[in-house]
C-alpha cells in the first residue's frame, strides 16, 4: 500500500501597517487582515483581508468585522462553496448577506443610529484545503494573485468606477453585482491578498504584469515559519513600500507546503548496516 | 534558501491617477488690457501653487481654450511640470463664441481621457473651467444652449465638474447658469483672479487625496456655496 512520504501544511503570514496620511491626520489604519484558526480546522484554511472606506466613519469597525467572520465562515462552509457552482449568483447573495447581517447585527447591539452604509469596506478573501481546492471572493480595489508550479497570475484585480477614487464596498446593496468569485481556475499552492495600497507596486495597471518582488514573496512560507515570513512582510511594508505610497498597506499570504515525513531520515542507518554485511 | 527581503526594483510604477482640468476663457475684446493681464496672473499662481504641492503637482493635467470668434486649444494637456507658456494668452478683437469654446474644451476632455484609458492611467473626475466677462455674442443661441446642455448631461452622471465664473459686472450670470445644475456661478472681479485660483489650486490638493467611498470632496472655504464636488 502506497504510503503519502510527505507531510503537507497550511500555512498563513501576513501584517497591515498604517499609511503615513493616516499618521499625519492622527487616523488610525482602516485596513484589517485575519487568518483562520488552526484549531477551527487544520484541513483548510482561509485569510481575509478588508480596506476600511476612509470617507466613512467607522469603515475600520467594517473592515474589523467582515474580515474576522468571513475567516471563520469559508472554513466553516467550505465544502459547500464547491457544491454551489451551478448557481454562482445565489453564493454571492449569500455572501453579502452573511456579511451585511453581522454588521447590522452589530449596529443593533450598539443601539445606534447609524446606517450600514458608515462601515463600508471591501473584501477580499481566499480558503484553501490540503487537497489543494481552493475558492476566492473580492469587491473592490486591491487584488488577489496566485502562483504555481509554472506562473504567478492574477486571480481578482482591482475593481473600480471609472474614477479613480470610486470603487465598491461590500455594504452597498448592489454588491452581489461587484462581487467576483472563483475557485479552482488554475492549480495554486500560493495566495497573496492585498489592499489598494500595494496595488499600484504589485500590478502594472495597463498590461497585468506582476512584479517580481510577489513571486518570491508568494514562496517564502516554503521554506520559513509564519512568525518569521510575518515579520519579513512588516519589514517589507515598513521600508519598502511605504516609501511609494501614503495609504495604508496589507498584504497577506496562505500557501500550502509540503514536507517529507521526518521517520524517512530514521530508515537511512538501517540501510547503510545492511551494505557493511 | 529565498531571502526574506524585497528590493525596491522588484516592484512596478504605474503613473499616479490624473486630475484633468481645462481653463475655458475668454479671450474677446472685452478682455483686453489690464483684465487679461491678470488673468494671466491668476493662471501663472494656480501653476505656481500646484507645482509647490508634491501630490497635487504629479496629479493635475492642465488644458486651456481660449475663445473670442471660434475657438482654440491653446495648451493640450499635459502635466504641471511640463507647462512652459500657459500664462501669456493674449486677447483678441473678437466677439464671444462661448458655446464653441465649452464644446472644444469638452472634445479636449473626451480625447483625454480615452488616452488615459489606453495608457492604463486611473483619473480623478474631470473640472471644467469656464471664466467670461459678458454674453455670448456673434454665435446662434443654440450653440451655446447645446453646449449647456452637454455639461448639465455629464454634470448629471457624475462625469464632469463644472465651476461657472463670471468676470466683472458685464458677465451675464444667467447664461452661465444654464451651464451647470450644482454649481451657480460666482462673480469674480479682475483683482480676485488670484484669488481665484490659489482656492482652485488647493481644490486640486483635496481631490488628489481623495479616498474611494467619498459621496463628496470637501472644497477649501471662500468660494460660497462651492463647498464640495
Amino acid at each position: 500500500m502506497a504510503r503519502n512520504l510527505n507531510k503537507i501544511y497550511l500555512r498563513i503570514a501576513g501584517s497591515s501597517i498604517q499609511g503615513r496620511s493616516h499618521i499625519a491626520h492622527g487616523k488610525p489604519c482602516e485596513d484589517a487582515w485575519h487568518a483562520s484558526s488552526v484549531a477551527l480546522s487544520d484541513k483548510c484554511r482561509a485569510i481575509v483581508v478588508c480596506d476600511g472606506a476612509g470617507s466613512k466613519p467607522k469603515g475600520k469597525i467594517g473592515a474589523e468585522i467582515t474580515s474576522r467572520l468571513m475567516s471563520a465562515w469559508l472554513v466553516e462552509r467550505f465544502d459547500s462553496l464547491f457544491c454551489c457552482q451551478d448557481s454562482l449568483e445565489e453564493l454571492k447573495q449569500q455572501i453579502v448577506s452573511v456579511i451585511q447581517s453581522e454588521i447590522n447585527n452589530h449596529i443593533a447591539a450598539e443601539k445606534s443610529d447609524d446606517s450600514i452604509m458608515d462601515y463600508s469596506c471591501t473584501f477580499l478573501g481566499v480558503v484553501m484545503d490540503k487537497n489543494n481546492r481552493w475558492f476566492a471572493c473580492h469587491i473592490g480595489d486591491g487584488g488577489i494573485v496566485a502562483k504555481n508550479t509554472t506562473e504567478t497570475f492574477i486571480v481578482s484585480g482591482p475593481c473600480k468606477g471609472e474614477f479613480a477614487n470610486v470603487t465598491y464596498f461590500i455594504t452597498e446593496p448592489d454588491a452581489n453585482k461587484h462581487l467576483n468569485i472563483c475557485c479552482n481556475t488554475k492549480p495554486a499552492y500560493s495566495f497573496a491578498l492585498f489592499s489598494d495600497g500595494l496595488e499600484r507596486n504589485l500590478i502594472q495597471t495597463r498590461t497585468n504584469a506582476i512584479a517580481p518582488a510577489l513571486g518570491r514573496i508568494l514562496d517564502w512560507l516554503q521554506d520559513n515559519s509564519e512568525n518569521a515570513v510575518s515579520l519579513a512582510i512588516e519589514n517589507s511594508l515598513k521600508t519598502v513600500f511605504s516609501q511609494n505610497t501614503t495609504d495604508d498597506c496589507t498584504l497577506a499570504i496562505l500557501s500550502l507546503v509540503k514536507r517529507k515525513r521526518k521517520h524517512l531520515k530514521k530508515q537511512r542507518p538501517r540501510i547503510k548496516k545492511l551494505k557493511d554485511k | 534558501m529565498n531571502s526574506l527581503t524585497i528590493d525596491r526594483r522588484e516592484l512596478l510604477e504605474n503613473p499616479s491617477p490624473r486630475v484633468p482640468i481645462v481653463l475655458c476663457l475668454d479671450v474677446s475684446g472685452s478682455m483686453r488690457g489690464s483684465r487679461i493681464n491678470e488673468l494671466n496672473r491668476g493662471v501663472g499662481l494656480f501653476i505656481d501653487s500646484l507645482k509647490k504641492d508634491e501630490i497635487a503637482c504629479s496629479s493635475a493635467s492642465l488644458a486651456v481654450v481660449t475663445f473670442s470668434t471660434g475657438a482654440n486649444l491653446i495648451q493640450n494637456f499635459t502635466t504641471i511640470e511640463r507647462i512652459v507658456d500657459a500664462t501669456n494668452i493674449p486677447a483678441t478683437n473678437g466677439q464671444t463664441h462661448l458655446g464653441a469654446g465649452v464644446q472644444l474644451a469638452l472634445d479636449t476632455l473626451e480625447t483625454q481621457k480615452a488616452l488615459l484609458k489606453q495608457v492604463g492611467t486611473d483619473y480623478y473626475q474631470p473640472w471644467i473651467v469656464i471664466m467670461t466677462d459678458g454674453s455670448p455674442y456673434g454665435e446662434n443661441d443654440s450653440v451655446w444652449l447645446q453646449a449647456a446642455q452637454r455639461c448639465c448631461q455629464l454634470e448629471s452622471k457624475k462625469k464632469l465638474v463644472i465651476f461657472p465664473v463670471g468676470i466683472g459686472d458685464g458677465a451675464n450670470l444667467q447664461v452661465l447658469g444654464n451651464f451647470s445644475q450644482r454649481r451657480s456661478p460666482i462673480r469674480i472681479s479682475q483683482i480676485q483672479f488670484s484669488m481665484f485660483f490659489e482656492w482652485l489650486s488647493k481644490s486640486v490638493s483635496c481631490v488628489s487625496v481623495s479616498r474611494p467611498g467619498s459621496p463628496s470632496i470637501k472644497l477649501p472655504s471662500g468660494m460660497g456655496e462651492w463647498r464640495e464636488i
